[in-house]
């Protein structure tokens, strides 16, 4: 759970290179926007068979048969506990981009043109310019994005369920796909619920913190 | 650093990220027109590599050769087809009104009860999205089977309505906040009702909000599993759930898993091709400004 939680920085610092490339001068914004736009907008489930099942096939995916090309002659991508939690995290993650980059996309487009202009005319390089005037000025659509992503991430489940039902070992499994399962494979519902309260509860604390200590950097205090 | 250079770093980083993204969704297309050998071979190229087959549109009986032949799986797939768009139509539609009548009262109007005001209120609404689906399905599950909602394409409609509607509000706070209030109130002055200066006035000039959270909701409804799972077994399955059992059994049939699966995301890639403007404003609104 942690570690899907991390994993929403990594996405943060890919999606942030993504926006900033749609926003340079390039032809065809509009095509690769909605390309861009495209995985975020699949049904989870739907992602979990397709890359999940068919893609990340031990014998014949595509992406195992890349990796195998590549020299790698076990590629256990879901079985191994911790190379499947990467891989889970990295579908998550192409699910998630799309909507971080559109966040940041707006974000970047709405920052007024003059003061990069100015940076530049005093001599800035494009480095700094980058990291006194851009990454600053972002801060807010930043944190703002990465809160609704950590607040959405803590509900991950559909793909884990589709994909690996929590396994191998239960190394995958997130909260509520555990609690999911419970309910629905075990029939366990007493135990799920008393999690479901227990997680709801932790939940809220967590929440009323990040917002706490986040809401001043944000664009709208209080979400 | 170059500008030729520069301009070649650019697009090949987003040509890399295209394929990343497309590629997924080609391969369920074109696993649909594989038999099995093709699957295990790992043939991508169609025509080239493989002969496309009508395989996997066969198994939901809609290829066009038995296409006027009766037959149970597609009527199974039709009806979860069917029951996904009501599904999801209703709640949008459900959700938007309700919605926007309460994000409307809270742009225009003052609330106060002790110490809570508008923005607690509203406050209080947007915490509805951080609450995890799975600790609701209990209560949920006892109280629909209470009220006898249990496989119930109306109560799947509510749920989901539920779900949305903190962020139709939250877009359409964020659309009538940026109408100035001066409208509607040379409406009233011209002799209008609330109601006639809401629905005449505001409503037309927040259409493209009101588009916006339409679509975002239909998406997410669309694509919700988690409910769908828990609380329909036959009658009001929708096509998540259905291509979600489809993995469970015995050796997957690959081409009707990518036709199926094919079928839950076409839908979405046509709004997301047609209507990318409207997705775009319902997700940065409120976020950026």
């Amino acid at each position: 759970m942690v570690f899907y939680v991390a994993t929403v920085l990594v996405q943060y610092a890919i999606a942030f290179g993504l926006a900033l490339l749609l926003n340079a001068d390039i032809k065809g914004r509009k095509f690769f926007r909605v390309v861009f736009l495209l995985p975020f907008m699949l049904s989870p489930v739907a992602v979990g068979w397709m890359i999940g099942k068919s893609m990340l096939e031990y014998r014949f995916g595509p992406v195992t048969r890349l990796l195998r090309w590549f020299g790698w002659d076990e590629p256990t991508l879901l079985t191994s506990p911790w190379l499947a939690k990467i891989t889970v995290a990295a579908m998550d993650a192409w699910v998630w981009i799309p909507f971080m980059v559109i966040l940041l996309l707006a974000g970047l487009q709405a920052l007024p043109k003059e003061i990069q202009e100015a940076a530049k005319v005093d001599g800035a390089t494009g480095w700094q310019n980058f990291c006194q005037i851009t990454f600053p000025l972002m801060l807010p659509v930043s944190v703002t994005a990465i809160v609704l992503r950590i607040i959405f991430q803590l509900k991950l489940a559909d793909i884990v369920i589709t994909t690996t039902s929590g396994g191998p070992g239960g190394a995958t499994d997130t909260v509520s796909s555990f609690i999911f399962r419970e309910y629905k494979d075990r029939s366990n519902v007493g135990y799920g619920t008393a999690m479901a309260e227990v997680y709801l509860i932790l939940i809220i604390i967590f929440i009323a913190l990040l917002l706490k200590f986040t809401s001043k950097y944000m664009q709208r205090p209080g979400v | 650093m170059s500008e030729g250079l520069k301009k070649t770093l650019i697009y090949t980083a987003l040509a890399t990220w295209t394929v990343i993204a497309l590629f997924p969704i080609f391969w369920t297309f074109s696993t649909t027109f594989k038999v099995a050998k093709d699957v295990q071979l790992g043939n991508i190229v169609p025509w080239w590599q493989y002969t496309p087959n009508w395989l996997g549109l066969r198994s939901i009986g809609l290829s066009p050769d038995t296409i006027w032949n009766d037959s149970t799986p597609r009527a199974e797939f039709l009806a979860r087809f069917w029951n996904s768009i009501l599904a999801s139509l209703g709640a949008s539609l459900l959700a938007l009104i309700t919605g926007s009548t309460a994000a409307y009262g809270l742009s225009r109007f003052e609330y106060r009860w002790k110490i809570w005001k508008n923005s607690d209120i509203s406050f209080f609404f947007l915490s509805q999205l951080i609450l995890p689906p799975v600790v609701l399905a209990m209560p949920f599950l006892v109280l629909y089977k209470e009220l006898a909602l249990l496989d119930n394409l109306f109560g799947l409609i509510m749920i989901y309505a539920l779900m949305v509607l903190p962020i139709v509000i939250w877009i359409m706070r964020d659309q009538f906040n940026s109408i100035p209030p001066e409208l509607e109130q040379a409406a009233l002055v011209d002799g209008c009702s609330s109601w006639g200066a809401f629905l005449r006035i505001v409503v037309p000039i927040a259409l493209p909000g009101m588009v916006a959270a339409f679509i975002l909701s239909v998406i997410l409804c669309w694509n919700e599993y988690f409910f769908a799972a828990l609380l329909t077994s036959t009658k009001a399955k929708t096509l998540p759930v259905m291509v979600a059992s489809q993995t469970g059994s015995q050796g997957i049939s690959w081409w009707a898993m990518a036709a199926i699966s094919s079928a839950a995301i076409l839908p979405l890639i046509l709004i997301g091709i047609f209507l990318e403007k409207y997705i775009v404003k319902g997700l940065t609104a409120g976020a950026v400004k």
